[in-house]
């Protein structure tokens, strides 16, 4: 009933569609943007596994006197 | 060291993009010849006015590469483009709703500012497409760099020949801001900030992404060096130099 009474101005639904375009663009680059931080971060984690590996191969080449 | 104030930057973009946004809604009055319609605007012309601002200044950091040789400068034309053509979308995009609204049809094209801006965005939609035809890294970004110089010298010659034209059907706004009431020409100044910001910030985060996967790289090449002898697959994006 409260619905029925909201008076929207004449071509509204065209200005809303514009600024939807808008905010769509930003949406749709954020997404791209967090699909971009999310293969950084499994980079990162592999890389972080690899110089721990590296870490403990030197390591123990240390302690048995190996280079 | 691109991330650098990219957090101020950033809230200073929302923050400005609500107040243009509210400004439109709340405070600019409607304009008596197109009505509710009009609102449009404080969307449309910034938009359209950064993204032509966008592509001339890819055209200025493709000047400062080929002058200096840094492929710095290459990546931030780059990206200046990439930026504009998304803005560009949005520009075609609002552009065709509110002709639709306005003079009942999606797209005229005997207006010469709606055809000029799509051959200028048709133009720019060729630079990525020839990035990836060259393979060569060096010869792609001279190349490219080439391109983007031409093109940007276009926009402000296609600018003022559209001016000159003699159809005047499609609002003017920026050469009339003086003539705009003063809620009006205070909300569409503040939408046109909002929009730079809003260009500024994307270009700063897609550098900081290129800048963090250059770092990546590099790093990647200090623990397995086998590993980054690999060719990568062709790509039409250039990258940054990794120490």
């Amino acid at each position: 009933m409260f619905a029925a009474n909201i008076h929207f101005p004449d071509h509204s639904e065209y200005v809303a569609g514009a600024y939807l375009v808008f905010l769509g663009l930003l949406l749709i680059y954020v997404a791209i943007m967090a699909y971009k931080l999310t293969r950084f971060e499994r980079e990162l984690v592999e890389l972080n596994e690899l110089a721990d590996e590296q870490g403990g191969i030197t390591g123990h080449a240390g302690r048995t006197g190996h280079e | 060291m691109y991330g650098k104030r990219l957090r101020a930057l950033s809230i200073a973009t929302a923050i400005s993009i609500v107040t243009a946004f509210s400004l439109a809604f709340f405070y600019a009055p409607e304009d008596a010849d197109q009505g509710f319609v009009q609102k449009i605007f404080y969307l449309h012309v910034p938009m359209a006015i950064v993204a032509l601002c966008g592509f001339v200044f890819g055209g200025i950091c493709a000047i400062a590469h080929l002058r200096t040789g840094d492929r710095r400068w290459d990546i931030r034309s780059y990206v200046a483009i990439h930026m504009a053509l998304i803005l560009g979308i949005g520009v075609l995009l609002t552009g065709s709703i509110w002709a639709r609204a306005a003079w009942g049809h999606w797209w005229v094209w005997d207006e010469p500012t709606l055809v000029s801006f799509l051959i200028i965005f048709l133009l720019y939609a060729c630079y990525q497409p020839l990035r990836f035809s060259i393979e060569d890294p060096e010869k792609q970004a001279r190349y490219a760099s080439v391109f983007a110089i031409t093109c940007g010298a276009f926009v402000p010659l296609n600018f003022i020949a559209v001016r000159l034209a003699q159809a005047y059907t499609h609002p003017r706004v920026l050469g009339s801001t003086g003539n705009l009431p003063g809620p009006m020409r205070l909300t569409f100044l503040v939408s046109l900030l909002a929009m730079t910001l809003l260009y500024v910030t994307l270009w700063k985060y897609e550098m900081t992404a290129k800048n963090v996967h250059a770092q990546l790289r590099s790093l990647r090449r200090k623990l397995a060096p086998d590993e980054a002898l690999t060719p990568g697959r062709r790509s039409a994006a250039p990258s940054l130099p990794s120490r």
